[in-house]
């Protein structure tokens, strides 16, 4: 089974930094934090990373391009968001959604259940 | 007829003798009745129609006073008058009259009677023709014609139209009674009154005289003519009239030519006119002004009328719709809704109904409007058309979107900071030792996301003004009136997301400076100071945080949160940077950060 190295995109610095803190108190392991959908897509095209945890809105911007980018590498992905719709493509709807704030017990179960390729 | 006589004289036998036969067989021949007398009334002779038709017998009446013959015996006056004609004649005169005599059947008949004496060569009557035609027919057709002639008068007195003939001596010969109105202010009695004089009272010149042309020329030509309305004032009474009039040339009863006037006054239905006009006016102004689009639709879709506001709804002219139909503005979406509906009125089920559909305006664009469709029916029931009133809602479509967009942007930012403050709170609690440390640090962290909170919303504007984002996290340490803080630079507006970082920014600044800073002490001063530049299309601002006058400056053992949220802040998500240095004289911070919020944050 391979191992889940976990990438977070979200814009708000210290949410970012508490889900990092939060996952690696779990033994989980981020390799990367991104602010932008640009930086996280530069961390993805790295090519270490295996699970990503997306917010999805990120102000101006929305992130299921690089969802979809994911998808297409075979990289898992957990959406993270605080609005109240679901927005999600069609094609996106297999990836499961965390609501924030974040109750991180559902948010390690939701990256658990996510089968790496 | 002149008798060639051989013998003049008065007696009879002579004249009978020299009468040849060819003059006693023309006298047959006539369909007239002739005889002949002797000066004192004998019947000398009659002619065969006389004897024939007319009851005579030749044996009998010949040689026998005239007036005691089976013609006149009927009664005595006519017998008398006959008498008295035959002395008249026999002294010279003609007499003429219409005689009525009783024929072979008794019956009595009317005859153009004439007794002519007849003079010989000395002058002196020798004899009398008398003679009659048989104009009983004539009589009879005579008296006919004048009853029809009073039924034709009675008629036209009678009408209450307006007819009045006008002779050939150009006066009012009959006068109806519909027509009495018209010449109510001229002279009694009107018949006889000259139809010139007349016309003269009614009407100011030049319309009179135009009418008087008309009547002389229909007289002399017998060419009619007709006004379908002619709208005049009256020379009499200043009021407006309006007739429809023609004139035809007919012979009156006096047997002349004469020219027959009847006339339709539209006067009363110019009134209607008037009053339906003012009605189609205000129909039209409201319709016209109206704030919504109306029109009228014919069942096959068809614009029967439209309004202005309808037309630059639709960004087509009023000629350009009307040349058109409704389904082709309705073919932007689904409108098996519309027809469905449209249907059940037509049906007779529905009578008005109400729908938000999108209409193609001729520049292409998908309008969106309120359409509400009512429809006027014909007695059976049959839709006669559709009145249609369309609302331009696009605005208020925009706007709902708007609103919508604002609940999301809403719903986000209240996730947001419950996030931020749930992050705060797990940082806190990792780092503080102690649940009173924990309470102390949370809700300074706390309060100072809701004093930039309130930086951004009271303004309305979701931006916060730099000078006062910092100055309300600095309050509780340091009044701004006092000489320990100093504020300096331009006036600096920035996006919600950079004042909510920023505020925490400065609180960690401030607490970190109350404690170990410039503010631990009585003396220690603050200066912040900022700068605005642009980094390729993008705002940023320095700021440089100077402390001194405070405690002797001792750097930190190790990076404590405070710092490094400020760091991951200024770098993770306003793109900026953090440098701190320990100078002699107290702590500068240099800090850059982009102002707005970004467009890919």
């Amino acid at each position: 089974m391979p191992e889940r190295r976990i990438m977070i995109l979200e814009d708000e610095a210290i949410i970012a930094w508490d889900i990092e803190a939060e996952l690696q108190g779990r033994g989980m392991t981020v390799v990367g934090v991104a602010g932008r959908v640009a930086d996280a897509m530069a961390i993805v095209e790295r090519g270490d990373v295996t699970m990503a945890i997306l917010d999805i809105n990120l102000g101006h911007q929305r992130s299921f391009d690089l969802a979809d980018l994911c998808r297409q590498k075979g990289i898992g992905v957990v959406f993270l968001t605080g609005d109240s719709g679901d927005e999600r493509p069609d094609a996106l709807k297999s990836f499961e959604v965390v609501a924030k704030p974040v109750n991180y017990e559902l948010l390690v179960q939701a990256l658990e259940r996510v089968k790496l390729k | 007829m002149k008798l060639d006589l051989e013998h003049p004289g008065n007696r009879v036998v002579p004249i009978l003798k020299a009468a040849p036969e060819l003059l006693r067989s023309v006298l047959d021949g006539v369909i007239a009745f002739v005889g002949i007398l002797t000066p004192d009334g004998i019947l000398a002779e009659a002619n065969e129609l006389a004897i024939r038709a007319t009851g005579l017998a030749r044996d009998k009446d010949i040689g026998r006073p005239f007036w005691e013959c089976h013609w006149w015996n009927f009664d005595p006056a006519v017998q008398e008058r006959v008498r008295d004609a035959i002395r008249r004649a026999a002294a010279g005169e003609q007499i003429r009259y219409e005689a009525e005599i009783q024929n072979a059947s008794n019956a009595l008949i009317v005859i153009d009677f004439l007794l002519t004496p007849h003079r010989d060569a000395d002058g002196l009557v020798d004899f009398l023709i008398p003679s009659g035609v048989d104009i009983t027919d004539r009589v009879r057709h005579q008296e006919a014609l004048r009853a029809s002639h009073d039924s034709f008068q009675r008629l036209v007195t009678n009408s209450p139209f307006g007819i009045f003939a006008v002779d050939a001596d150009f006066r009012l010969s009959m006068v109806s009674i519909g027509a009495q109105k018209v010449f109510r202010n001229v002279q009694r009695p009107l018949n006889g009154r000259d139809m010139a004089e007349a016309l003269r009272v009614i009407w100011p010149e030049p319309f009179a005289t135009e009418a008087i042309g008309h009547f002389r020329n229909v007289l002399a030509t017998g060419v009619p003519y007709h006004a379908a309305s002619s709208v005049q004032r009256r020379h009499d009474t200043s009021d407006m009239e309006s007739y429809d009039w023609k004139i035809e040339r007919v012979v009156l009863p006096d047997g002349r030519q004469g020219a027959v006037c009847n006339f339709y006054d539209l006067s009363e239905s110019e009134v209607l006119m008037t009053a339906l006009r003012a009605e189609e006016a205000r129909f039209r102004g409201t319709f016209d002004n109206a704030a919504v689009g109306i029109a009228h639709v014919a069942p096959d879709g068809r614009w029967l009328l439209v309004n202005r506001k309808l037309c630059s709804i639709v960004g087509y002219s009023e000629s350009e719709l009307l040349a058109m139909k409704v389904q082709k503005l309705t073919q932007v979406s689904d409108i098996a809704p519309i027809v469905a509906l449209l249907r059940k009125m037509l049906a007779g089920e529905i009578n008005e109904y109400e729908v938000e559909s999108r209409f193609a305006a001729k520049s292409g664009v998908k309008v969106w409007i309120n359409l509400t469709v009512s429809c006027i029916r014909d007695s059976a029931g049959k839709v006669e058309y559709f009145i249609v009133v369309i609302e331009d809602i696009s605005e208020k479509r925009a706007a709902e979107k708007h609103q919508k967009l604002l609940i999301a942007e809403l719903d986000h930012r209240v996730k947001n900071i419950l996030a931020t403050v749930q992050a705060m709170a797990s940082h806190t609690m990792r780092t503080a030792g102690t649940m009173g440390t924990f309470q102390e640090k949370f809700t300074g962290r706390l309060r100072a996301i809701a004093a930039s909170h309130d930086s951004v919303f009271q303004k309305g504007q979701m931006r916060a003004d730099l000078a006062e984002v910092i100055l309300k996290q600095l309050s509780p340490y340091a009044a701004a009136d006092n000489d320990r803080l100093h504020l300096s630079g331009p006036t600096l507006h920035l996006g919600a997301a950079c004042a909510h970082a920023l505020g925490l920014i400065t609180h960690e600044m401030a607490t970190n400076a109350s404690k170990y800073g410039a503010l631990a002490s009585d003396s220690g001063q603050i200066t912040v100071s900022w700068q605005p530049f642009m980094q390729g299309h993008k705002c940023f601002a320095r700021l440089i945080w100077q402390e001194h006058g405070g405690p002797e400056v001792v750097p930190p053992a190790r990076t404590g949160f405070g710092s490094r949220l400020i760091t991951s802040t200024l770098e993770h998500s306003l793109q900026g940077t953090s440098r701190s240095e320990y100078l002699p004289d107290g702590l500068r911070a240099e800090f850059t950060f982009e102002t707005e919020d970004s467009e890919d944050a």
